[in-house]
């Protein structure tokens, strides 16, 4: 099959009109949540999950994804409007887009959010159907060695770019990949760290963990201080299209965010939140007048806003073409398709192929879905900011203790919930990091096997993970990623002396 | 704030040391031949050792944390009322689930939240609790199908 003949595929499955409304349900579903703040998009992708399991793969899959672009323009929104960021995605945002506000200029910084978003969504999506096909091909010549080191370096590099300290990374990190190893193990049958509790044989849920770590702990901080009233705008948001200036002063801030989120995206552990950072630094550094930022520059809020998509676009791909989920709401679109018997990796394009077309595909349209749904309803998105928060906590808490139990219908997943929402409340309050947690979470229950065939094919030596090219290259970017920090902090002292 | 480095990094040494012994018994195998505490074995053996790095390096450098000083560590009394009531009420949910079940204990769980946490005016919470409860439990029991389990009365 040529490129045409795979997008008109693909684009016959996304036009059919029951996944067409699957895919306005989940962009519509993933803007509210976008909208939300401390409901993000894996705890509504967990939610309708259950939903998905008697549908048809492919609607549900669609569906899922959905939520997830869609949640990336939703929480520019709260951020340019209110100062608070509706998904961690887009705390950059808050920097410029409320001043921008703040100067009378809500509608253009809306505006810029969106339309940035859906040229980087779209090219991001133009990337991942041009780039897909050839990794294919070189994935199918990764075996386990390979496999660990790309998981290792995710990993790594998630640590190395977050968190203050890496130590501290990599602690939570060691401990996401013990808690991985919980449950039922695949080469003996052994049963690990179970106590005895039946549903623990399946391992801990990825669901009730994500939940409680990133939904329950959110709600247990805010808790802390009585809540404020927020200062909606109330001037009347109008003149939603950028200038021509405008467009003038973030055009190149759109073109490199899409290509630094792209890039950032397509790697795990790198991902979304990390390229709003990256494209903000980059943009202040490169620009003429960097007195601006933080005081309503436009490219302040184009720049990450692109960035954001392109990459949520992008982490795609080492889950379609490699099998491995770069993060974890990745992880649970991944779990979503082994329901149906869908394994996702190199073979999927070639077995599946009206699946993998058709969720590509249906992603051009729902960017324009959004881009079209997204203005006109922030009227909508502004009514529902106002609901005060000791209304909704206890409606979010209402939403994970279903979504939690709804899973596997067990009271088990909810006390899991229970507990690492107060394990999450904990580490923030310490300092630590807690996206090294679920993300070795998730990839530890496929590099333990590939760690310990690799070590088999071996026949116990470390060294197959340095004689084999492709492993070779990873491990050096891994070294460089936990030298060069101190490298840069012994220069600098050196500089000062 | 070197204090609270101190104890949670030996919390970590801790959860370590568990992990460690839990490996130890299920069998470390060789290195040709890993067995099944190997990986968490080498998990926790990380975890410790990073630990005590971390440990040891707040022993020496003091006051170069990324702690905010200004604040409090831990909240007002108030605020730890606010967070311990709602732990409370969640374990009450998932202890209540199963015997009363969904739409009451639902029920209960939102009018406790509203009311006692940051108090609501009772028409607002009745509004807000009964509106929720029934929305929830047509979407996720009625049209979900979420299997959400049944009280006494049958729902």
């Amino acid at each position: 099959m040529n490129i045409l003949e795979q997008l008109g595929l693909g684009f016959s499955v996304a036009l059919d009109p029951i996944n067409l409304f699957l895919c306005f349900m989940g962009v519509l579903f993933g803007t509210l949540v976008g909208v939300l703040p401390g409901l993000g998009p894996a705890a509504t992708i967990s939610l309708l999950l259950p939903m998905t399991f008697k549908m048809n793969p492919t609607g549900g899959i669609i569906m899922l994804s959905g939520i997830l672009y869609g949640a990336q323009y939703g929480g520019s929104t709260t951020s340019i409007l209110v100062n608070i960021p509706g998904e961690s995605t887009s705390v950059v945002t808050c920097f410029d887009g409320y001043q921008m506000a703040c100067q009378g200029r809500a509608g253009p910084a809306l505006g810029i959010a969106a339309f940035g978003s859906f040229i980087a969504g779209t090219l991001g999506i133009v990337g991942l159907t041009l780039v897909a096909p050839p990794l294919v091909k070189l994935a199918l010549e990764f075996g386990p060695p390979e496999y660990f080191s790309l998981m290792l370096l995710g990993v790594i590099m998630l640590v190395s770019l977050t968190s203050g300290s890496i130590v501290k990374g990599l602690m939570t990190a060691a401990f996401g990949f013990l808690l991985s190893s919980i449950g039922q193990e695949i080469f003996t049958g052994t049963l690990r760290f179970t106590f005895g509790i039946f549903e623990l044989y399946d391992g801990v849920g990825i669901v009730p963990v994500v939940m409680g770590l990133f939904g329950v702990s959110e709600v247990l901080i805010n808790l802390e201080t009585k809540s404020k009233i927020h200062d909606v705008f109330k001037t009347k948001i109008s003149g939603f299209l950028p200038n021509f200036k405008d467009w003038m002063d973030s055009k190149w801030a759109i073109a490199r965010a899409t290509i630094i989120g792209f890039i950032l995206g397509s790697l795990p552990g790198g991902g979304m939140l990390i390229s709003t950072f990256a494209s903000y630094a980059i943009e202040k550094k490169l620009s003429k007048h960097p007195e601006k930022f933080g005081k309503g520059a436009i490219e302040g809020v184009a720049g990450p806003e692109a960035a954001n998509n392109a990459a949520c676009q992008a982490s795609f791909i080492p889950l379609l073409t490699l099998g491995i989920p770069p993060n974890a709401i990745l992880a649970i679109l991944m779990g979503a398709l082994m329901v149906h018997n869908i394994i996702p990796g190199p073979l999927l394009m070639e077995e599946h192929p009206d699946l993998f077309w058709g969720v590509i595909c249906s992603m051009y349209l729902g960017n324009v879905m959004l881009l079209v749904l997204n203005l006109p309803l922030i009227p909508v998105w502004v009514k529902v900011l106002k609901i005060p928060y000791p209304i909704l906590f206890p409606l979010i808490l209402l939403i994970c203790l279903i979504g939690s139990y709804s899973i596997n219908g067990s009271l088990v997943d909810v006390v899991i919930m229970i507990l690492f929402g107060i394990i999450g409340y904990l580490m923030k309050k310490f300092k630590y990091e807690i996206a090294p947690v679920v993300l070795a979470m998730v990839l530890g229950g496929m590099m333990e096997p590939a760690l310990r065939r690799s070590l088999i094919m071996s026949n116990g030596s470390f060294a197959i993970f340095f004689s084999r090219p492709i492993s070779l290259i990873l491990m050096v970017v891994m070294a460089i990623l936990l030298i060069f920090p101190s490298i840069l902090k012994v220069m600098r002292k050196y500089w000062r002396e | 704030m070197k204090r609270y480095e101190l104890i949670s990094s030996l919390a970590w040494v801790a959860v370590g040391v568990l992990f460690c012994i839990g490996s130890f018994r299920l069998g470390l195998g060789g290195l040709g031949e890993p067995g099944p505490g190997f990986f968490p074995f080498l998990m926790s053996v990380c975890l410790i050792s990073f630990s005590l790095i971390h440990l040891s390096s707040s022993i020496k450098k003091s006051g170069q944390f990324n702690f905010d000083v200004s604040k409090r560590f831990w909240p007002e009394r108030d605020g730890i009322k606010r967070i311990l009531f709602t732990i409370m009420s969640l374990s009450v949910f998932v202890i209540v689930l199963n015997y009363i079940g969904f739409t009451l204990t639902a029920f209960l769980f939102i009018f406790f939240l509203l009311r006692f946490i940051e108090p609501q005016k009772w028409l607002t919470v009745f509004s807000i609790t009964i509106l929720s409860t029934g929305l929830s439990y047509i979407i996720f029991q009625l049209w979900l199908k979420a299997n959400l389990p049944a009280g006494p009365l049958g729902f």
